[in-house]
């Protein structure tokens, strides 16, 4: 279509997307990077803080962004990450 | 974020983690799905048995939260086709290494595949024999450096899942520890057939074999995972390559036989009953 | 009614050629200005004529009656007619020999009315001598004539429709319905095109959707259609009757099992401004382009899916689907159909008003296009049929209409009428009354085009409505920032005297443009373009369907913009052409094609470069040389490329041309104009000068041939060679050519020989190069009578000289 389209839909409010709690067990993680790497929405990003462990564990970058796609649960090798769905109560 | 639990606490054995893998390692990916996989299809835990060799992923059954058997290298599924006879109710899975299954334990792969036992193989492949300092094995690739092949492998490895179609496996499957989404559909998929399945999982050993490879980072072996995989189900296994540029993954071959304890039981059923008859 | 004897007498037969002539008085028009008898007798006179006549109307009953009797009472084995012109009465003629038992290539017919009765009015005995001139050309032609067979190419029975709009869906479904196999091959992933968008039809006020998805449904569902959406068309090879087409097939990642229950959509995370509302309503990743799509299974859209690279990293869709339909493995696929006949049904293009500065469009929001506001009205659009100002929600209490954007306009966009722009805002205007009576609307317009069946009608409606319609397009728009209101203000034609309004909401009325990426097809099909960018059809009047390609023809907004009926009426007619093609299974070939003389060839190749129709296959490699015969359509461009002489043109062969050129310069060659002629154009238009009755010089012969890519500059020389004053070249204007693009090597010819005669020191101004359309007659009269003066100061120390040199340097 030559119309290239321009405008911020009219049900752009209205559209809600299920946005995601991430959860980081910091002290198992590892600091393989995979989480961070592989996040569809780049969410997260490691964090300066050391772990029990000497590395940097990951931390949420943008909280609004999380999509729930659980990529970062699925993908850890050390059960370090998690996320749930974010319980609005009409909020976001 | 404090207090949390993880939500597959339930299927990980209490104090065992966190796991002696190492940063980046795939191990971790391979339990995650198999839990993940246990979880979808809401088998009852106290059926299923994990039988593990020799290796770094010979530690997985130490650390599933099921009846487990960490056996001597290379008989994992010798053990596991005995308790597979022992107790056919249990869902006898073999989780072990490129190494331990097919150098040591080839025989006992092919025969068991032959028999078509029902029993269901996750081979863990990191293209080396990780756990005792990175030597070759059967699955190295042709010219890769490792401690006995300082001068580059100059033997070509194996193809698994040609080997396990060939041997007449009724499911076989290769993915990578990238494709966690497909990797835990197929082995929901093993779970809950009948029949020697094989599902390869090529998996990052970073440490290792990717450092000595230049891959030093398990960021980076999965990276080479990412541009190289090609999905390619259904196709053939003897050509499904694996290369610096190409790793053809998929399901290869699913289809239905009767399995090894099914044509005992009724062998002895039918001895018994000819028995009977001329008493 | 005579039966048509099945034996042809042979070509060499043992008592030689036998010619009858009959010179036509055609009433007075011949004979008020040529003295036939004396015609008749000095065609008797000429070698092989065995006899010749005159009559008043040989192409009366009796006039044929007379021409068979005479072919079997005196043996004739070829026939020449001097009458009117062949592109009326050659076919005539051609049965007449049939009947009689004769082959139809063997008859030749000169010119002597349109070409020398009416336009010699005043000049009895030259036009007499011009007469005799030709019946001598047409004699010498004729002794060369063989017969020929016309070749048979089978059709097969299946269509290949391009374009799911309501054009493609209607050609599909009619030529579905009479029995033959259709594909359909649509590029977005639903067939329904335009109309689907649009809310209401004109004049009946008919919800568009309600009327078109049963058709598209009855497509969806039709045994004889097979429905290929999100695919494309790649390479189309063949001819009329035996195409072969590739297409490619797209992956939706949604299987067939796909009931469309929508649950994927609801968990996809990704959303995106949809295409069909465009843009003012979202849709996600995974998505079906509207509500009633057909096919209606949902499709991926990689390009904004999480899921890159094989790795599946968002699994909500596939967990959602109850069905399992999605597979992310889907692979593209490409498969070959081969049909007989194609339809080009590839739809049009709304114009971008965003270059429009002074309209503000993309930087007010409230000024919306035509289409945007269809989406808006519509009840299952993105504001659920509400007329929304895209600024604050609110229904505007106000509204303006802007016509012509982008059309009729020199400098905006395109030249011509988008013909459905003014129905389209009268409708426009009715729809918002009905649903906001206190409305106020204004059009601004600068004609109203309301020409169709019922468009008066509405017309008078939406006035009654108190709709102002106001005659003077607004010069620029501004906004206020305040409101978002917006003020026009230009000129009222009318009452003379400058406006200034204030409506809340401006309607651009968005003109028709030719698809941007029909560059492809038109490419695959050598179809042509008009210059408004449409594809053109083989006769604007007479075959408003067909294109100059046999086999493909065109229906909807990809021939010109258009409404729905015209565009349904269109499809309904190339359907019933190409149907005519499919139910006789076969198409005969005119026998004008070439013939190859193997032992010549070099295979050099430079016949299929100039071949506008790719109908010589050349490998160099295995050294073969094919002529497809059935693409052929015999303009005659090889032959005289050609260096070798290894092609022959059937019926327009080199010895034929040569002969009626040594025939017309027979007598006095220094003061006659030898004029070649393309059929299609400038022998037209030579015509047209004498049904006009337009007076020129008598000492012009014309030559005819199909293109004027035939004129080989063999020809040329050898016309200077036999002392010629002047010679014409003439054919279609360039981009007009009949056969495409053949008149570019005419030119490219002719100015090679305009280099050679500077340089061999002849004037080039003997050499004239003009291009005639079929209506130009008086244009072919200027021209002769400019010729003549070019042929009054030639010397004939100049001709003796350029006989010299030509003969010497000649091929």
């Amino acid at each position: 279509m030559p119309l290239r389209l321009w405008r911020k839909p009219l049900d752009s409010e209205k559209i809600k997307i299920p946005e995601g709690e991430v959860h980081v067990l910091k002290d198992r993680c590892k600091g393989c990077g995979f989480c961070i790497e592989f996040c569809p929405k780049e969410v997260l990003e490691q964090s300066e803080e050391f772990n029990i462990k000497g590395v940097h564990p990951p931390q949420v970058k943008e909280e609004t962004v999380c999509i729930l796609c659980s990529f970062c649960e699925a993908v850890c090798p050390d059960f370090a990450i998690f996320s749930v769905k974010k319980d609005c109560k009409g909020g976001c | 974020m404090s207090e949390d639990s993880h939500p597959f606490e339930r299927f990980l054995r209490d104090g065992m983690m966190p796991h002696i893998w190492c940063e980046g390692c795939g191990n971790g990916i391979i339990l995650n799905c198999f839990v993940r996989a246990l979880k979808d299809i809401e088998i009852d835990v106290n059926k299923v048995v994990v039988v593990s060799g020799i290796g770094c992923i010979g530690r997985l059954s130490g650390y599933t939260n099921t009846d487990s058997y960490h056996t001597t290298h290379g008989r994992a599924i010798a053990f596991a086709t005995g308790a597979k006879l022992a107790n056919p109710e249990l869902k006898t899975v073999v989780i072990s290494g490129d190494g331990d299954l097919f150098a040591i334990g080839g025989n006992h792969f092919i025969h068991a595949a032959r028999r078509n036992v029902d029993i269901q193989v996750i081979c863990a492949n990191n293209f080396n024999y990780g756990m005792t300092g990175g030597q070759y094995g059967p699955t190295t690739p042709l010219k890769a450096w490792t401690t006995t092949t300082p001068y580059g492998n100059i033997e070509h490895p194996f193809n698994l899942v040609h080997l396990a179609a060939a041997s007449g496996a009724v499911y076989v499957a290769r993915w990578t520890t990238l494709h966690v989404r497909r990797l835990t559909e197929s082995i929901k998929k093993v779970l809950q057939k009948e029949g020697f399945s094989f599902i390869e999982v090529i998996t990052p050993c970073p440490e290792i074999y990717g450092r000595r490879n230049k891959m030093a980072t398990g960021i980076e072996m999965m990276n080479w995972f990412k541009t190289a995989a090609e999905i390619r189900n259904a196709s053939d296994p003897a050509e499904a390559e694996i290369s610096p540029e190409k790793i053809v993954v998929g399901e290869f071959i699913d289809a239905e036989k009767p399995t090894y304890d099914h044509l005992l039981r009724e062998m002895m059923k039918q001895v018994q009953e000819r028995i009977r008859g001329e008493k | 009614m005579t039966e048509t004897p099945t034996q042809y007498p042979d070509s060499e037969p043992s008592d030689g050629i036998r010619i009858g002539v009959y010179v036509c008085h055609c009433g007075l028009n011949i004979a008020g200005s040529v003295d036939c008898e004396e015609v008749a007798k000095f065609a008797a006179a000429l070698p092989h004529v065995v006899i010749a006549k005159d009559n008043r109307y040989t192409c009366s009953d009796q006039g044929q009656e007379l021409i068979k009797q005479d072919i079997k009472e005196h043996k004739l084995n070829r026939l020449v007619v001097a009458s009117c012109s062949p592109r009326l009465h050659e076919p005539t003629f051609r049965r007449t020999c049939e009947e009689a038992g004769l082959n139809k290539y063997l008859f030749e017919m000169a010119n002597i009315r349109e070409h020398c009765s009416w336009v010699h009015l005043h000049e009895k005995g030259k036009a007499t001598e011009k007469a005799k001139d030709l019946v001598r050309m047409a004699v010498a032609k004729a002794t060369l004539l063989e017969p020929q067979e016309e070749n048979v190419v089978p059709i097969l029975r299946k269509t290949l429709v391009i374009g799911g709009g309501v054009a493609g869906i209607q050609a599909a479904l009619d030529l579905a319905d009479t029995g033959y196999k259709v594909y359909l091959v649509e590029k977005e992933p639903s067939i329904g095109g335009r109309m689907a968008q649009i809310d209401k039809t004109f004049p009946t006020m008919d919800c568009s959707i309600c009327i078109l998805a049963p058709k598209m449904s009855d497509t969806g569902r039709h045994p004889n259609i097979e429905l290929l959406t999100n695919s494309e068309v790649e390479d189309v090879k063949g001819y009329i009757g035996n195409f072969k087409v590739q297409v490619l097939k797209k992956p939706r990642f949604v299987a067939d099992e796909c009931t469309a229950c929508g649950d994927c959509s609801k968990e996809c995370p990704v959303t995106t401004p949809n295409e069909f509302d465009i843009g003012l309503a979202t849709r996600r990743a995974i998505y079906t382009p509207f509500a009633q799509a057909v096919p209606s299974t949902y499709i991926i859209d990689r390009d904004l899916c999480l899921n890159k690279e094989n790795v599946i990293t968002c699994d909500k869709c596939l967990k959602a689907c109850e069905r399992e339909a999605i597979d992310f493995e889907m692979k593209p696929e490409t498969v070959e159909l081969e049909v007989g006949t194609i339809v080009v049904a590839t739809g049009a293009d709304v114009y971008d008003p965003a270059s429009l500065v002074e309209y503000g469009y993309k930087k007010f929001p409230n000024v919306i296009t035509s289409l945007e506001f269809e989406r808006l009205i519509n009840a299952g659009g993105p504001s659920g049929g509400h007329l929304l100002r895209p600024s604050d929600m609110k229904i505007p209490k106000s509204v303006a209409f802007i016509q012509c954007v982008g059309s009729r306009s020199e400098k905006d966009g395109h030249l011509y009428c988008s013909n459905v722009c003014c129905m389209n805002t009268i409708k426009d205007s009715l729809l918002i009354k009905e649903h906001w009576p206190e409305t106020r609307i204004y059009v601004f317009y600068v004609d109203i085009r309301a020409y169709g069946k019922g468009f008066e009608d509405l017309f008078k409606r939406a006035k009654k409505d108190g709709v102002l319609f106001i005659r003077g397009l607004p010069a620029e728009i501004i906004e206020d920032r305040k409101t978002n209101n917006l003020w026009l203000i230009g000129e009222n034609t009318l009452q003379k005297e400058l406006y200034k309004i204030n409506p809340e909401m401006v309607i651009l009325s968005i003109g028709i443009e030719p698809r941007q990426d029909s560059d492809v097809i038109q490419r695959l099909l050598t179809l042509s373009r008009t210059s408004d960018g449409f594809f053109m059809e083989a006769h604007p009047k007479l075959r408003p369907v067909d294109t100059p390609t046999g086999g493909v023809f065109l229906a909807g907004c990809a021939e010109s913009p258009k409404d729905i009926k015209d565009s349904v009426t269109q499809a309904s007619a190339a359907s019933a052409r190409a149907g005519i093609l499919m139910a006789q299974g076969k198409v005969t070939v005119e026998a004008i094609t070439p013939r190859l003389l193997a032992e010549k060839c070099q295979v050099c190749g430079l016949c299929a470069r100039v071949c506008p129709y790719n109908a010589i296959a050349v490998d160099k490699e295995t050294k073969r040389v094919d002529l497809i015969e059935a693409a052929c359509a015999g303009c005659g461009t090889c032959g005289a490329e050609c260096p070798f002489e290894a092609l022959t043109m059937r019926h327009f062969t080199d010895e034929q041309i040569l002969a009626q050129i040594e025939a017309a310069t027979e007598q006095d060659a220094d003061k006659k104009i030898v004029a070649f002629c393309c059929n299609w154009c400038s022998y037209a238009g030579a015509d047209f000068a004498g049904v006009s009755r337009m007076q020129y010089p008598t000492n012009v012969r014309i030559i005819r041939t199909m293109c004027s890519g035939r004129v080989a500059p063999k020809f040329i020389e050898h016309t200077f060679a036999r002392g010629v004053g002047a010679i014409l070249v003439s054919g279609c204007h360039l981009g007009d050519c009949h056969y495409l693009n053949a008149n570019y090597q005419t030119q490219k010819r002719i100015e090679k020989l305009w280099k050679k005669m500077e340089r061999l020191g002849l004037d080039k101004n003997r050499l004239q190069l003009a291009w005639f359309t079929a209506a130009e007659g008086e244009k072919f009269a200027s021209k002769i009578k400019e010729m003549q003066s070019i042929v009054d100061s030639v010397t004939l120390d100049e001709i003796e000289k350029s006989k010299v040199i030509v003969k010497r340097t000649a091929r």
